[in-house]
């Protein structure tokens, strides 16, 4: 195995909570709570979960856009917390972003040209340089180069991805944490950018970080996937052996909840539907973080947290009670007799 | 099925909206028919007029929107039915459930008010009668300690549990018809099968139809009995779930299904449609999708298509029906 290009290590992420006249914190959102992960070069890692799991908090704190409370990210081996101002800003050029809001995220006032070669001119490429660059960086996302004096609103949703897409590429990066990058599109045009980011991927040896709460769609662009819950990683795993034999509880639970487009698989499927609601995040429950939606909890899991540990090669699982391959969670139901 | 028997019959629904920019024609001939108790999707992206149609049918649209067409519910014209009139049939004999239950809540109210109102409105039940009916209701949704919470606001539930109580105040009069938004749109997977399974255990119990409304194609293979697909504001396919899923005849309706990535199976590569849905404001000529279509021909930009039976049960609006592939082979 190649050394990683991006290795996280008990990341940690609190946001104070303030309240009364004077402020003061009162106590801290765990957004992110003990995150180990790492990505090799040119790998697609997945990372799912629902709202307020922490995946989006996890991008950022990644690249420093929210300083992380406690923890190292490294990047190529460099610690990236520590990074001074002046690397930092030469190590975002490598490690880019993509976010969810094509509408929000790019400057309504300026031309796509200027949009895309902003980060260029930033970094001190001179402008006619930088202008040749960004229609090049349009045909590369499927977009006509000659519509770079245009103005975002002149463009579709999934175009304006695409604007978002080639202003990530301008600075050659390695890494791009993509955040949410389709969701606000519809399925039609879901499915191009998708195939886009795959191209791109080949085309320039691209490593992706993929944030995404559609497991079909994570599924599909993933080669290992991590599902996170209530800021913790609740199990990583090839995508193929995720979906196909998932070893945690809340895995098993969140797959079988997704709905496939067969009638006739859809009726017969056997669903397990979790009770409850995600517990608060500023006030998580002790030891495992699922235990109070988990069909199999005991004391144990109220008692001690579970540490990720490794049950198959390549699949790990922060769970006192994984399941085996092949087994689901209604026949480990069925066995309790709960 | 005899038309009396029919709880809706739609014909020919017709929604344009006055805009500075020009008429922008949201939904351009729908109809269909709806018997009591069955479930019904509509199935389209943004823009294709499948949330306009329902809100025309309750009177629901600004005063921009120009309507034609008719719709019999229970032998009565809803369409420029008198106002009055409407406020008697909703939420009592049709009741809607919307996407985002935080704005659809009155924030100052607290959510037994706002059941109990409900029920007031219509005169069905009053008071103390109300609230404690409320709780009943809430309970039959799942939302854990009724008695406590139907004194709680909005912002004190969950958007699962507050989209648990919107059912709950849909279903308070025991609708004959529920027309679901996008109603899980906003959720978590997780809380988007809860809340799929209490609709079905309800309509179980109330008899309910339902035409539910979304963009989520794995969301209709397991809760509706018929569906139609929606583009450019008109239906471009229609049939029973099996056929659609199984046999879909239009390119459009293939296409949809060629482009969603499956949790259940990994395409190498996804098939999406080229192109972008259509501008209201300037819909192609001809077929709608023409411009879109790996399929088209002359023909496609001269005229729209018919919607026509290809099957039991099952029709297509496509000039070149014949030419399309059958989807055992397009997916092979």
């Amino acid at each position: 195995m190649n050394a990683p290009l991006l290795e996280v290590d008990d990341l940690k992420t609190h946001f104070p909570i303030r309240a009364g006249l004077l402020r003061s914190v009162v106590g801290h959102v765990h957004a992110v709570d003990g995150v180990s992960l790492s990505v090799q070069p040119k790998e697609t890692v997945g990372i799912v979960g629902e709202s307020g799991c922490g995946k989006t908090t996890l991008g950022r704190s990644i690249l420093r856009l929210i300083e992380p409370t406690s923890g190292a990210v490294r990047y190529r081996g460099e610690d990236v917390i520590g990074a001074s101002a002046q690397r930092m800003q030469e190590l975002r050029a490598e490690m880019q972003i993509v976010f969810q809001d094509p509408y929000a995220s790019l400057n309504p006032r300026m031309p796509v040209d200027d949009i895309i070669s902003e980060p260029l001119r930033v970094h001190g490429t001179d402008k006619g340089e930088a202008r040749a660059k960004a229609r090049e960086l349009l045909d590369a996302v499927g977009l006509l180069p000659e519509h770079g004096n245009r103005y975002p609103h002149e463009f579709s949703g999934g175009q304006r991805q695409r604007i978002g897409i080639a202003r990530a590429l301008s600075l050659n990066p390695n890494l791009m944490i993509l955040d949410e990058p389709v969701s606000a599109l519809d399925v039609s045009v879901q499915a191009q950018v998708i195939n886009l980011l795959d191209d791109l991927q080949d085309e320039f040896d691209l490593t992706y970080l993929f944030i995404a709460h559609d497991l079909s769609v994570v599924r599909h662009i993933s080669d290992r996937i991590v599902v996170m819950y209530l800021g913790r990683v609740a199990e990583v795993a090839d995508s193929a052996a995720l979906y196909d034999h998932p070893a945690h509880p809340y895995s098993h639970a969140l797959l079988s909840a997704v709905p496939v487009p067969d009638p006739d698989l859809e009726r017969d499927r056997e669903r397990i539907v979790l009770q409850g609601d995600l517990p608060s995040p500023s006030d998580p429950p002790s030891g495992c973080r699922f235990r109070t939606r988990c069909p199999l909890a005991v004391e144990r899991c109220a008692e001690e947290m579970p540490e990720l540990r490794e049950v198959a090669p390549g699949q790990a699982v922060a769970c006192h009670f994984p399941l085996a391959p092949g087994e689901t969670l209604i026949d480990r139901v069925g066995a309790l007799g709960v | 099925m005899n038309r009396d028997e029919l709880l809706l019959s739609v014909n020919d629904l017709t929604v344009s909206f006055k805009t500075k920019k020009g008429m922008a024609a949201a939904v351009r001939g729908v109809s269909f028919d709806l018997a009591p108790g069955e479930s019904m999707a509509i199935v389209g992206e943004s823009g294709s007029g499948k949330s306009v149609s329902s809100l025309a049918l309750l009177g629901l649209l600004p005063k921009s929107a120009e309507i034609s067409g008719s719709a019999m519910f229970q032998g009565e014209q809803l369409i420029g039915m008198p106002e009055k009139q409407l406020q008697g049939l909703r939420g009592r004999k049709i009741a809607m459930i919307f996407q985002d239950p935080m704005t659809a809540f009155n924030p100052l109210f607290t959510i037994g008010d706002q059941i109990g109102e409900a029920m007031e409105v219509h005169g069905l039940a009053s008071g103390k009668e109300a609230l404690s009916r409320s709780a009943d209701l809430l309970e039959m949704v799942g939302v854990p300690e009724p008695g406590r919470r139907v004194h709680q606001y909005p912002h004190e539930f969950s958007g699962g549990m507050r989209q648990r109580a919107m059912i709950a105040m849909a279903i308070a009069n025991k609708p004959d018809l529920l027309i679901a938004d996008e109603p899980t749109t906003a959720l978590d997977v997780t809380i988007q099968a809860q809340v799929m399974e209490v609709l079905a255990d309800i309509r179980g119990e109330t008899g309910a139809a339902m035409i539910l409304i979304t963009h989520d194609l794995g969301l209709v293979a397991g809760s509706a009995e018929r569906v139609q697909v929606m583009y450019g504001g008109r239906v471009f396919e229609r049939g029973t779930i099996r056929s659609l899923f199984y046999d879909p005849r239009n390119p459009y309706t293939q296409g949809l299904l060629s482009s969603m990535p499956r949790v259940d199976n990994n395409a190498e590569r996804l098939v999406p449609i080229q192109g972008t849905p259509p501008s209201l404001l300037n819909m192609p000529s001809g077929c709608a999708f023409g411009p879109r279509c790996s399929h088209r021909g002359p023909e496609c930009g001269e005229r729209p298509a018919e919607l026509v039976e290809v099957g039991i049960d099952h029709a297509s609006r496509c000039h070149r029906s014949a030419h399309i592939p059958r989807w055992s082979e397009v997916s092979a």
